[in-house]
């Protein structure tokens, strides 16, 4: 009584994409009170399942404890685990022979065996009504087009051999997106903005943003308070299109430090590492590439401030060391010229105006400069113009060469000082260009 | 893992379903219609031939007014100003918007795709079953049976002049008719007829009509004044946006809501009126639930940790346990964002409040268990919720999530036999919405029989089933059949 398809296989290959359950409740919460004609508006047999002797809360709170099967393909993201549930099932009355499963995933560039248990491998045979099935899983590394290519093949009784492929297509999307902005500062620090934005289409939680200093660097993350607690106030959960900042304060190792040509050639500082969830705890984790600080130097000049104090008795004088250095291809010769303005609001005085000797590409010159500090507080020496006089009177003006703080004479509670080395760099670009990262799946 | 099951079955006490299932094979016989369906089935331990039971009305007792350990007068439960604003003679005009009673779609299912002989089985409370009051409208309620009480408020509500095609014209409002109509729209609710719902509370407004106040009906009651509407009423027509869609709106009006129990609430603070100022209290509770839930429709995570912890969680007398489903139910929701971290820390707090030295209760195992499905370890997940069980047999939640755990561990013939096992103990209580859009999605995957073993189930929710809140072709995913 059958009607026999003569496409009909003796077999059915089901597959079925295993996102995590969702999380639902009852239905409708609707409540009333005693004093109501109904005083109750759940049956017998629908009290909260897991609330036991519950007031009011459990009721009304629509956070379900239920698991609910997922009832579509849904999205899929880049460093999301694509799994998914194979299963073929014998269809006739009889047993089918040599029965063997295989799952491929095609992408635009590579094509992945996905392994079944050992079941699957050997030809079996599936007895009338049996099935093989198992879950594949693979964490997708390329965004774009997939295929799912499932194949069955068996022997008919006449014993053909037989095969029945089915293809399954999906897109895997880009969850996020990330910006870097490096800032060199002073005494070799460089600090390191990144800025992650969720591209998907609903929330989720950054659960691990973790910048992974690559060897010649050192990193301490700025993203948590005194206390241990987390700047971020709600729990890192991004909603569709917002983005969050993390701050990290990167500093070479000791061994390139010290030498500005070894400094020059690592640039590699590390990667960003993060673990995002979504719905129930379904994770995904990408890394950036290599991320790469500013250049050092922007083919100008260097300014270190050596041995400075950062506290001087007023009435004294502030002397401090400078180091200059040619970071440019061409020859400099500088005129060094400290201004200090001659009037009652001036915090200091003392000024400079000398040239310094003709400094080849990579040639440094020391020089000392003094000041007599007249007010108490904070000083600012500044500014600082350096003018090269082969270039047409490049000029670079410092705007804050060094701070130093003016105690009265009287004061001697810290007697030790402190040693300043200050870096400063001059430049025509802006330091603080954003940059999109390239993102990988590790 | 099957060997488990059969374990924990074993424990339960034996039932007639049991002597059912134990019987040799003879007793599978294959579903009609579908040669390959009975000899396939996995186990094949739920054929509805083999079911001889029908619905049973559970038995129901009148309590009296019971439970509210705050007791407060009328004059507190039904304090709301008459609103001022708004236009005077604009007045409530509700009619039903049904000729005929409520159809029932499980009814209609079931001749369309089994045949009506087959509804000679279905054996649910009718209008007629009941006394023609609210002791048989509570009892209906009582049973599950909400379309047929829905029914009822429409022959009472019909009563008062207030029955089909009477929307627009003049109606008088008693605190009865209004609980009527209350009830009514709740049911509706309950069994997800939106539609009808919306078209029939719209007349209500917010029932800021000086037609539901007592000070419209002055020699009536002796000049009383207050809302004759409960306050129920009001939550529900509040809240009702949220099931068209539209949280933003219910955001709105149950905000508006909140604002007036509070000064009620403050009212009573300064009158030192204790028992009133906690009514009052609950009450505002109770809309921030509300307003919780639209939250979480909105995806307003932030606003919800707010509400948890700057009002909900602050009350004083919060007994231990209110605390614990507080921290619980806000654990799940960090779940539902996939903060697991966040999650744990709640779930930590809530178990702590359990008593000392006591074993870890349902709600713990439940929560501990929602954890490891986060963490992706469903085989340990499946452990937690079998814990769970021990502590509940035959908890259909705990059934379901278990059955969930074993499709993710590769078990999709466990998962299936363990939902149609559960069926069989107790088919009343297990043939739920969610354990039956699981079930009929385990059918798809596993063969192309799925239409005969979801005809089978149809079989049984017509045995059983009063009354489903989702349709029937979404829970048995009917639709996709072809």
């Amino acid at each position: 009584m059958e009607m026999v398809d003569p496409d009909a296989h003796l077999v059915a290959l089901k597959v079925m994409r295993l996102m995590r359950p969702t999380l639902v409740g009852l239905g409708p919460v609707v409540t009333c009170e005693p004093t109501d004609l109904v005083q109750r508006l759940g049956h017998a047999q629908e009290r909260p399942d897991a609330n036991v002797g519950d007031g009011m809360a459990g009721e009304t709170l629509a956070a379900g404890q239920v698991l609910l099967l997922p009832q579509s393909f849904g999205s899929i993201y880049l460093g999301e685990t694509f799994a998914s549930y194979i299963c073929v099932h014998n269809t006739t009355a009889n047993p089918v022979e040599c029965v063997t499963v295989k799952a491929d995933l095609q992408s635009n560039t590579s094509r992945i065996n996905l392994s079944m248990h050992e079941q699957a491998k050997s030809p079996v045979v599936l007895a009338p009504g049996g099935t093989i099935d198992d879950v594949i899983r693979y964490e997708v590394k390329e965004i774009g087009t997939h295929i799912l290519v499932c194949e069955v093949n068996y022997s008919t009784p006449a014993g053909y051999a037989q095969s029945l492929r089915k293809f399954f297509k999906f897109q895997v999307l880009k969850p996020l997106d990330v910006k870097t902005k490096f800032y060199n500062a002073e005494i070799d620090e460089i600090y390191l903005e990144a800025q992650i934005q969720n591209v998907t289409t609903s929330p989720f939680c950054l659960e691990k943003v973790e910048l992974d200093g690559s060897e010649d660097y050192s990193v301490t993350p700025l993203n948590t308070l005194p206390n241990g607690e987390s700047v971020f106030t709600v729990k890192h959960m991004l909603q569709p299109n917002n983005s969050c900042q993390f701050l990290y304060c990167i500093k070479p190792k000791a061994d390139i430090a010290k030498d500005i040509d070894t400094l020059r050639q690592f640039n590699n500082v590390g990667k960003l590492d993060i673990v995002w969830r979504s719905n129930l705890g379904e994770k995904g984790r990408l890394q950036t590439s290599q991320l790469q600080r500013l250049p050092f130097e922007c083919k100008t000049l260097r300014l270190e401030i050596l041995d400075a104090k950062n506290t001087v008795k007023i009435g004294t004088i502030f002397t401090f060391n400078c180091r200059v250095t040619n970071t440019s291809e061409q020859p400099m010769k500088l005129n060094v010229r400290l201004e200090a303005k001659f009037s009652p609001d001036s915090q200091y005085t003392g000024c400079a105006d000398f040239m310094l000797k003709q400094l080849q590409s990579g040639e440094s010159a020391e020089f000392p400069l003094s000041i007599c500090p007249s007010k108490l507080g904070l000083v600012k020496v500044a500014p600082l113009i350096l003018t090269n006089t082969l270039q047409s009177d490049q000029q670079f003006t410092i705007d804050n060469v060094v701070d130093v703080f003016v105690v009265n004479s009287d004061y001697n509670n810290d007697p030790t000082t402190h040693q300043n080395k200050l870096i400063r760099y001059e430049s025509a670009t802006s330091c603080l260009n954003q940059k999109q990262v390239q993102l990988q799946v590790v | 893992m099957s060997n488990k099951i059969s374990e924990y079955f074993a424990n339960d006490p034996p039932s007639f379903f049991d002597e059912l299932t134990n019987k040799p094979k003879s007793k599978e016989m294959p579903a009609e219609g579908s040669p390959a369906a009975g000899s396939t089935s996995s186990g094949g331990n739920m054929m509805s031939n083999t079911f001889t039971g029908f619905f049973q009305a559970p038995e129901y007792v009148e309590t009296p007014e019971a439970e509210d350990s705050l007791k407060v007068g009328e004059d507190v439960r039904s304090l709301w100003e008459l609103p001022r604003e708004g236009e005077p003679g604009k007045l409530i005009m509700p009619g039903i918007h049904l000729q005929n009673d409520l159809p029932d779609p499980i009814s209609i299912a079931v001749t369309q795709h089994l045949g009506e002989a087959e509804l000679a089985h279905r054996k649910i409370l009718r209008v007629d079953d009941v006394t023609q009051d609210e002791r048989g409208l509570r009892t209906l309620i009582h049973a599950g049976c909400y379309r047929t009480a829905v029914n009822l408020t429409g022959r009472l509500l019909t009563i008062y002049g207030q029955g089909y095609g009477r929307s627009g014209q003049p109606a008088k409002h008693s605190p009865h008719s209004l609980q009527l109509w209350f009830s009514r729209l709740a049911l509706l609710a309950k069994l997800g007829e939106f539609e009808l719902l919306n078209a029939e509370a719209e007349p209500f407004g917010q029932l800021t009509s000086p037609d539901v106040f007592y000070d419209f009906y002055p020699e009536m009651y002796n000049g009383k004044s207050g809302s004759i509407a409960c306050f129920s009423f009001r939550l529900l027509l509040a809240e009702l946006p949220i099931y068209l869609g539209k949280p933003h709106i219910a955001l709105d009006r149950l905000s508006q809501l909140h604002v007036t129990s509070r000064e009620i609430m403050e009212h009573y603070i300064n009158l030192r009126n204790k028992p009133a100022e906690e009514f009052w209290q609950r009450r505002c509770e109770r809309v921030l639930h509300s307003i919780i839930n639209c939250g979480l429709m909105m995806k307003k995570f932030s606003m919800i940790d707010d509400i948890m912890e700057g009002t909900l969680l602050k009350r004083s007398n919060l007994s231990k346990e209110e605390q614990r489903t507080l921290y619980s139910a806000w654990g799940r929701i960090y779940l539902q964002i996939g903060d697991i971290f966040g999650a744990e820390q709640k779930f930590a707090v809530s178990r702590r409040l359990r008593e000392i030295n006591t074993s870890p209760d349902l709600r713990d195992l439940v929560d501990k268990g929602l954890i490891a499905v986060a963490k992706n370890d469903f085989p340990e997940a499946y452990v937690i919720f079998q814990k769970a069980l021990h502590l509940d047999s035959g908890n259909t939640m705990i059934l379901n999530n278990m059955g969930v755990c074993l499709l993710y561990a590769g078990k999709l013939k466990d998962a299936i036999n363990l939902y149609e096992r559960a069926i069989n103990l107790n088919p009343q209580k297990s043939l739920n919405e969610s354990l039956l859009v699981n079930l009929s999605t385990l059918y798809e995957l596993e063969s192309n029989n799925s239409k005969a073993k979801k005809f089978n189930l149809l079989r049984l929710i017509n045995r059983y089933k009063p009354d489903l809140n989702i349709s029937i072709e979404i829970c048995l995913k009917l639709q996709t059949i072809n």
